[in-house]
């Protein structure tokens, strides 16, 4: 006899016999059933009863052992008013506000909701993550472990297992180094010393990067063989390495020719600064990672000698003439080579960061009396210099040229909290005619980091400035009400005033 | 196609015998009637459904005390406010209204909140809300219900309670307004409606009738055809195919068997939902062969065979009858939309009572503002709708806030299968249980599941989606959830909070 699954597959048509009923319990039940007659109806009612007992007449399975559960929390929720504002923190315009709520949150010792963390948790980026750490609570750290994508985001820092290096993928293996750096640079480099040569060319360059960790002279020997690799970004990375190892023989060879290079000149009535570029290539610069030929649209003396400055710091020259930063920057850029002077200093502050010179070599550029090195854009130079100024010379900076190129909006990310009372209200009129003309690059997203970046007592004055007769452009509104927004925050936060504007 | 094996859990094993009853469903069919895991009742054909011997065997109200009782605040939260945006358009300008710098003249007494708003013309608009059921009144010229200013007053209202004030007149006027449109009602309601032409009632209803017929034949001979050509051909049955069928039922007056055919469509496609469709269909085929002797069964029968063929109940009749006077919670809320319309189901729940449900309609650009807001307790009347064991219902107002009531919540499987399996021996239409649970949600790599102490588990809906939401509120531990359990998977609405009760919609 047929089973009745088969049957019920099959159908009536290519039955051969009734079926037989699929269980004991079901038999007498079955056998009232009429095959003979009427085998649709009887191939339906089987199947009510089938269905009906599998519906309702299961047992349920046993599951395995349930993992701990998360440990009681000690700190408070946040607020439900608050809570309930994520939502519109989440998605679309309102986005770069996500970083305020998580900081106030934390700063009240207060925890995400249960209800809300996967969806912030998924939302998060990097830079989020130390915000979103201090809110996470037993429960969000409990759950971080459930899910591995959201238990990455947090644990990028933290030490992988020791057998990443050997088994890990190229992420994790990047992980392992990085976290080795920073525990045991010695083990590390003898990790990477010994698969040295069967790395990839692209690992190479990624694994030197990482040595800018606890760089130390220990790591010489092996970067000075580095630097004859035969990937040309893998030299240049040792090179940088070396160049800004204080002792090491390349950083005292770089220093002593950039020394060479620039002579300075006191006269009775005049100071001057001269380059005196190589007349040729040393053929021993090559074992130094120094490129012989040049760039397109760059003379050879002018690379070579660009080469060398840039991997001096602009220190050496301030200390040898114990002129500022300004005087000389002024002085180079009268002599003849004085843009190459500028341009080379721009490119040691990769290496050797000086907010003086950053500040002034930025200050030449917003006012035009520099044009940017070779390849870079206005925006690049500024993007670049900028976070190397004190917070002060930021804002004056973007105060004194932030009508030029809509600079204002463009720095807005880089500016950080307003030092002295009266500038963010000067930001605002800065900002105010693009956001009354629709006019603001990068739109409502931008126009939500402006209202991100000034204090709430603004708003009044805010609503003034962009208010236009024929009704508020789109970006207008956005901006009043993530600033609306940001009160609203605040206010269920229960506080008047939040603590990135004091 | 393999899904009319045995059914997994039927073992014969001690404590699971067989129980026999004269008993049939009013298809003809034998009834099941399960106790604790099965026991199979066999009529002897007696065409007339009676008393069910075992029916007090497994209690709906058999549950485990987890929620005491706790009084529910009258404020809003910015959830339940939110819940009654129209549309993300008007929500998402209502948060923007959400800002006491928006708002002139704002304040609030124990009933009403009000507030101006600036609009675009010369005078604010006058923005006013009875937070009692809640009703909307705005002097913006605005078609959707609530209005922006509406919504944002509420929300506002939520989250920064407005400061205390006496009524100004325009609100006061309002008041009175509505007082004495409810008198008007009151009076209306006790003076005999107008009687209908009977006759050409009886004309509309056999008429009615007649196409149904002919419905519910084609649908016997659709089934026929499957049980004849084999289920396996459903396996490449195109959306034209179910399409077809229930179109022809919807012409046939025959909504409800549309309903259940479109529901079932969606479940084709899936080698997970096979067992589930294949159910169904015999359920379908239940209901054909119950309507088409409907004359046969006794009037309970016939008043829920007409009901899940679309029969609509005179609503104003059920008013008229005495209902169950409790406080009921309001557990859970789904809404759907189909053909422009939404359909806002809300899962009430009552101390010892079996849940209820109240389905109201409304035009997609409008909400519903309606006293059953999600996590509220109300105590009022409620007029279930005619039926064998019937959960929908109607709610008599007035109503009015109150304390929680002590709900029960259901923690042990094994208890929920058997008040479903008891659900479904009464009333095999009557698929899905919802109920109120207390248990652990879990995964592996077979799966999302709700577990309870002793190990056993309940399969989660395959696309529920806020699984992680679920798993982040219960922490690894038992959480109290109102769901539907559907004899496969089990659909979690909403999370029981001390507050009342939260979606997991975002």
């Amino acid at each position: 006899m047929p089973s009745f699954q088969q049957t019920v597959l099959l159908g009536t048509e290519r039955m051969s016999a009734p079926p037989t009923a699929p269980h004991p319990a079901l038999a007498p039940a079955w056998e009232l059933l009429d095959w003979t007659s009427d085998r649709e109806r009887a191939l339906l009612e089987g199947l009510a009863l089938v269905g009906g007992t599998r519906t309702a007449a299961q047992l349920s399975a046993q599951g395995p052992a349930l993992p701990a559960g998360a440990t009681a929390e000690s700190a408070a929720e946040a607020p439900a008013a608050a809570a309930a504002l994520l939502p519109q923190l989440l998605s679309g315009d309102f986005r770069p506000l996500l970083g305020e709520w998580l900081a106030l949150c934390g700063s009240r010792g207060l925890i995400l909701p249960p209800l809300a963390l996967p969806r912030v948790l998924a939302a998060a980026t990097r830079t989020e993550k130390e915000a979103l750490a201090a809110v996470l609570g037993e429960r969000g750290r409990w759950l971080l472990r459930q899910n591995p994508d959201w238990h990455n985001l947090l644990a990028a820092d933290s030490a992988p297992p020791d057998n990443a290096w050997e088994e890990g993928s190229p992420a994790e293996r990047l992980a392992w180094l990085r976290a080795r750096r920073r525990s045991a640079p010695e083990a590390a480099r003898l990790a990477v010393q010994k698969g040295w040569a069967s790395e990839s060319a692209d690992f190479r360059e990624e694994l030197l990067a990482l040595f800018a960790e606890n760089l130390g002279l220990a790591d010489e020997p092996f970067l000075v063989t580095c630097l004859g690799d035969r990937r040309k970004g893998a030299r240049q990375g040792a090179q940088r390495l070396l160049a800004t190892l204080d002792g090491s023989a390349l950083a005292t060879r770089l220093r002593e020719r950039a020394a060479r290079l620039v002579s300075y000149q006191k006269g009775f009535l005049s100071k001057k600064l001269e380059l005196e570029p190589p007349a040729a290539f040393d053929p021993a610069w090559k074992a130094d990672a120094l490129e012989e030929k040049a760039p397109a649209g760059l003379g050879e003396k002018a690379f070579w000698a660009q080469q060398i400055l840039s991997c001096a710091p602009f220190q050496d020259l301030r200390a040898r003439t114990q002129l500022d930063t300004e005087t000389l920057c002024n002085l180079a850029s009268k002599g003849e080579w004085g843009e190459l002077l500028l341009h080379s200093w721009f490119l040691s502050l990769d290496l050797f960061p000086d907010a003086e010179l950053a500040a002034d070599l930025l200050r030449r550029v917003l006012a035009g009396s520099l044009k940017p090195p070779h390849g870079l854009q206005r925006h690049a130079v500024v993007e670049r210099l900028l976070p190397l100024c004190p917070v002060a010379e930021r804002w004056r900076l973007v105060l004194d040229h932030g009508e030029e190129g809509l600079l204002a909006w463009q720095c807005l990310h880089l500016l950080g909290e307003a030092p002295e009372k009266g500038q963010p209200a000067r930001l605002l009129a800065l900002l105010a005619p693009a956001l009354r003309q629709g006019t603001v690059p990068g739109g409502a997203p931008q126009a939500v980091l402006a209202a991100r970046h000034l204090p709430l007592g603004l708003r009044e004055e805010a609503a003034r400035r962009v208010h236009r007769d024929e009704g508020l452009t789109r970006t207008a509104d956005c901006f009043l009400r993530a600033l609306d927004l940001r009160a609203t925050l605040h206010a269920s936060f229960n506080v008047s005033k939040g603590p990135l504007h004091p | 196609m393999g899904a009319c094996a045995a059914p997994p859990g039927l073992q014969d094993e001690a404590g699971t015998k067989s129980e026999t009853a004269a008993v049939s469903l009013p298809c003809g069919l034998p009834i099941l009637h399960f106790r604790r895991i099965t026991a199979l009742l066999v009529a002897a054909g007696e065409p007339v459904f009676r008393d069910r011997p075992h029916a007090t065997d497994v209690r709906l109200d058999n549950y485990i005390e987890v929620m005491p009782a706790s009084a529910v605040p009258r404020s809003w939260t910015p959830e339940q406010a939110t819940s009654l945006a129209p549309d993300s358009a008007s929500l998402k300008a209502a948060q923007g209204l959400a800002s006491a710098r928006k708002w002139t003249s704002l304040g609030h007494d124990d009933r009403f909140v009000w507030g101006l708003a600036q609009g675009s013309g010369k005078d604010p608009y006058q923005s006013q809300i009875d937070l009692d059921e809640p009703a909307f009144k705005c002097s913006c010229p605005s078609r959707k219900f609530p209005c922006k200013h509406g919504l944002g007053l509420l929300l506002l209202h939520a989250s920064q309670p407005v400061p205390e004030a006496a009524r100004p007149a325009w609100v006061e006027e309002w008041a009175a307004k509505r007082a004495e449109r409810v008198a008007k009602a009151e009076a209306k309601a006790a003076q005999p409606a107008e009687a209908p032409d009977p006759a050409a009632q009886a004309r509309r209803r056999e008429k009615r009738q007649a196409n149904m017929a002919a419905g519910l034949a084609f649908l016997d001979g659709w089934l026929r055809d499957l049980a004849r050509q084999g289920f396996a051909s459903l396996q490449g049955a195109t959306y034209a195919f179910w399409d077809e069928a229930a179109r022809r039922l919807v012409d046939a007056q025959a909504p409800g068997l549309a309903r259940r055919l479109k529901l079932l469509s969606s479940l084709t496609g899936s080698a997970a939902s096979e067992e589930q469709l294949l159910a169904g269909l015999g359920r379908l085929h239940l209901l054909v062969s119950a309507a088409q002797r409907r004359e046969a069964l006794t009037p309970e029968w016939q008043e829920e065979i007409d009901a899940q063929l679309g029969w609509t109940s005179d609503q104003d009749e059920l008013r008229t009858r005495t209902g169950e006077q409790a406080v009921w919670f309001t557990a859970a809320q789904t809404s759907s939309e189909e053909s422009g319309v939404i359909t806002r189901t809300t899962y009430l729940f009552a101390e010892n009572r079996p849940p209820a449900l109240v389905l109201e309609f409304s035009h997609a650009s409008q909400a519903l503002a309606s006293t059953l807001a999600l996590g509220r307790s109300c105590s009022g009347e409620l007029v279930r709708f005619p039926g064998v064991r019937a959960e929908r219902a109607l709610f008599k107002g007035p109503s009015s806030d109150a304390e929680r009531p002590a709900l029960r919540c259901l923690d042990s499987c094994a208890e929920l299968l058997a008040a479903h399996a008891e659900q479904l021996a009464a009333n095999p239409w009557r698929d899905e249980l919802p109920t109120l649970v207390r248990l652990t949600p879990a995964f592996d790599s077979s799966g999302w599941r709700l577990q309870d102490a002793t190990g056993a588990l309940l399969p989660l809906a395959r696309d529920f989606a806020a699984r992680w939401e679920l798993l982040a509120c219960s922490g690894g531990h038992p959480v109290a959830l109102c769901g539907l359990w559907n004899g496969f998977h089990f659909r979690p609405l909403s999370l029981l909070t001390a507050e009342g009760a939260a979606s997991f919609s975002p």
